[in-house]
């Protein structure tokens, strides 16, 4: 007989996004639209991910680089197609970058704090991502992780072992 | 054989030959659409027709034709969804510029070649709007790989060839439709007007339903239904179904389930319908037609329109815009290769009975033609025109 992890999921999935994110926004890596290419690159090395604001005064998210958009921007030239797709306007080797905003995936994927953990992962799995930002009327105020998820499920069952 | 047999081998042999021909002319550096064609030429009846009977490969049953016209529709979906209408926000004075002038050229010479050689105003019509619309990939790619994509040169030309498509796309309209020039003007402006407005709001709400499903088979379903039935709406009301393609393409770029359901769709598209299209194109292009003076005679005006019109329409225009005189050749030598749209705008065309019998002939043998050749030449074209950049260049390209 499997062990039955139906109540624990429950308790998991009900939780407030808000309990678990990570609010701390200046351990969260954010740069605005218009910085250059190696303050991404020092970023994505270092977090694996950034998320792009309109201006250093404005928390407004606009979009995120992750370590697939690294990907397509270091792309070999000679992978590039001669049809016109939207890759061609993000290669480092032909040029075609020079800002965040050059690089970043567009519209990125975010939820409130107010949601659970449920909303959480079918939007992980949906969009097939690991991270979301955290915003309130488009400013983000924090992130979470997969890891977080992970994190917070593995604290309930060592909660409920004990 | 049974006619549904005879419809798989096509499929089958369609699909392999364009997408092996596609991958050599990549390797060739040209635009692997130019492989898909030829390769739809080799199979259609001048070449493998010769030998093989119609009861073995048949590119003219009409089901492989629905296919080919599933294939425009996704085809034109396809650049809806990625068309940047921000771009378009940010384009400065000089795109806009040299985008009027890149069309009215063109359109203006296309016309009057057409009437020239005796063609009725309105395949006369056909033809100046088949020279409108720029196909940017192998242009972009040129100036990429000259790392000039990111100049004031580059960008003008990419946000004027996504406008320019979008006015090919729109004068296709105007060109096979019926009725006075107001009339028809106001049709289509009807259409538009209420696609959008009804699309802006039901769409959204139809992708969020899609969405509640949790199924990324849904979603992907929803959006191809909507494409199509947008194109039914267009197809009734201003003829052509890629209008409404169109729109719902620009539409679900919008929405937040875009971003999942486009590399679905294009895969779909393009491993299926699309290559189908241009092997379409190619099967309808008859080597004997280049055996007539008058059909080389026309082949070769178009072509020569084409190529100056873009060139002088887009050049002298970027210059009113303030570019320099160099600057400004720079930009409509980029405006030369034309492809997917032209291609469209000529099946649009056919499919509305605005172009019948031998003048079909003609017209498609001469738009392989001027298609082909100034894809082909574009690549030259930009680098003479870019020589003396490039060698002012403190690394070399890699070309």
């Amino acid at each position: 007989m499997p062990e039955d992890y139906r109540e624990l999921l429950d308790k998991f999935y009900e939780k407030k996004i808000d309990e678990i994110m990570e609010k701390r926004i200046w351990v969260i890596p954010i740069i605005e639209r218009d910085a250059g290419i190696e303050d991404v690159i020092a970023q994505v090395s270092a977090k694996d991910h950034v998320w792009i604001v309109e201006d250093k005064n404005s928390r407004k998210l606009v979009g995120v680089i992750t370590e697939k958009d690294f990907l397509d921007m270091l792309e070999h030239p000679k992978m590039l197609t001669y049809e016109p797709t939207s890759k061609m306007t993000r290669s480092l080797y032909h040029g075609t970058v020079d800002t965040a905003e050059s690089i970043m995936t567009k519209k990125p994927i975010a939820c409130d704090s107010g949601s659970t953990v449920e909303n959480a992962i079918t939007t992980m799995i949906k969009y097939n991502i690991r991270r979301l930002a955290v915003t309130e009327d488009g400013d983000i105020i924090g992130e979470i992780s997969l890891k977080d998820l992970i994190g917070t499920f593995a604290s309930i069952v060592y909660q409920y072992r004990r | 054989m049974d006619p549904f047999q005879i419809l798989l081998l096509d499929i089958a042999l369609a699909l392999i030959l364009s997408k092996v021909l596609g991958y050599l002319f990549e390797r060739m550096k040209q635009p692997a659409v130019i492989g898909e064609i030829i390769a739809g030429v080799i199979l259609g009846g001048s070449v493998l027709g010769i030998f093989i009977p119609k009861t073995i490969i048949n590119f003219e049953l009409p089901a492989f034709e629905y296919f080919a016209h599933i294939g425009i529709i996704f085809l034109i979906f396809l650049a809806g969804m990625e068309i940047e209408l921000d771009r378009i926000k940010e384009t400065g004075k000089v795109a806009v510029l040299s985008t009027i002038g890149g069309v009215i050229f063109p359109l203006i010479l296309g016309y009057l070649a057409g009437i020239g050689f005796g063609y009725t105003t309105k395949e006369s019509m056909v033809i100046g709007v088949l020279l409108t619309a720029t196909s940017i990939g192998v242009t972009a790619r040129t100036m990429m790989d000259m790392r000039l994509l990111n100049t004031d040169v580059g960008a003008c030309s990419l946000s004027a060839s996504v406008m320019d498509d979008l006015i090919g796309l729109i004068l296709i309209i105007i060109a096979v439709g019926t009725g006075s020039l107001l009339g028809l003007s106001a049709k289509i402006a009807i259409f538009f007007l209420i696609t959008l407005f009804i699309g802006l709001k039901i769409i959204p709400k139809v992708m969020d339903i899609g969405d509640r499903t949790h199924s990324a088979d849904t979603l992907v379903a929803f959006s191809i239904a909507i494409c199509l039935i947008f194109g039914v709406i267009a197809g009734e009301t201003v003829v052509a179904q890629i209008e409404g393609a169109l729109i719902a393409g620009l539409i679900i770029n919008t929405t937040v389930q875009s971003k999942r359901v486009f590399p679905v769709i294009r895969t779909i598209g393009y491993s299926l319908f699309i290559p189908l299209f241009f092997v379409h194109i190619g099967t309808m292009v008859k080597l004997s037609v280049f055996l007539i003076p008058e059909a080389l005679a026309l082949s070769g005006t178009i072509l020569f329109m084409a190529v100056v019109g873009k060139i002088v329409g887009r050049g002298i225009f970027a210059r009113i815009g303030g570019f320099t005189p160099r600057k400004a050749l720079q930009v409509g030598v980029g405006s030369v290769p034309r492809m997917e749209v032209a291609l469209v705008s000529l099946m649009v065309a056919i499919h509305a009975g605005v172009i019948r019998g031998a003048v079909i002939d003609t017209l498609v043998a001469a738009t392989f033609i001027f298609v082909t050749v100034t894809t082909f030449i574009t690549p030259s074209l930009i680098k003479f025109s870019f020589k003396r950049e490039l060698a002012e260049m403190p690394e070399k390209s890699d070309n």
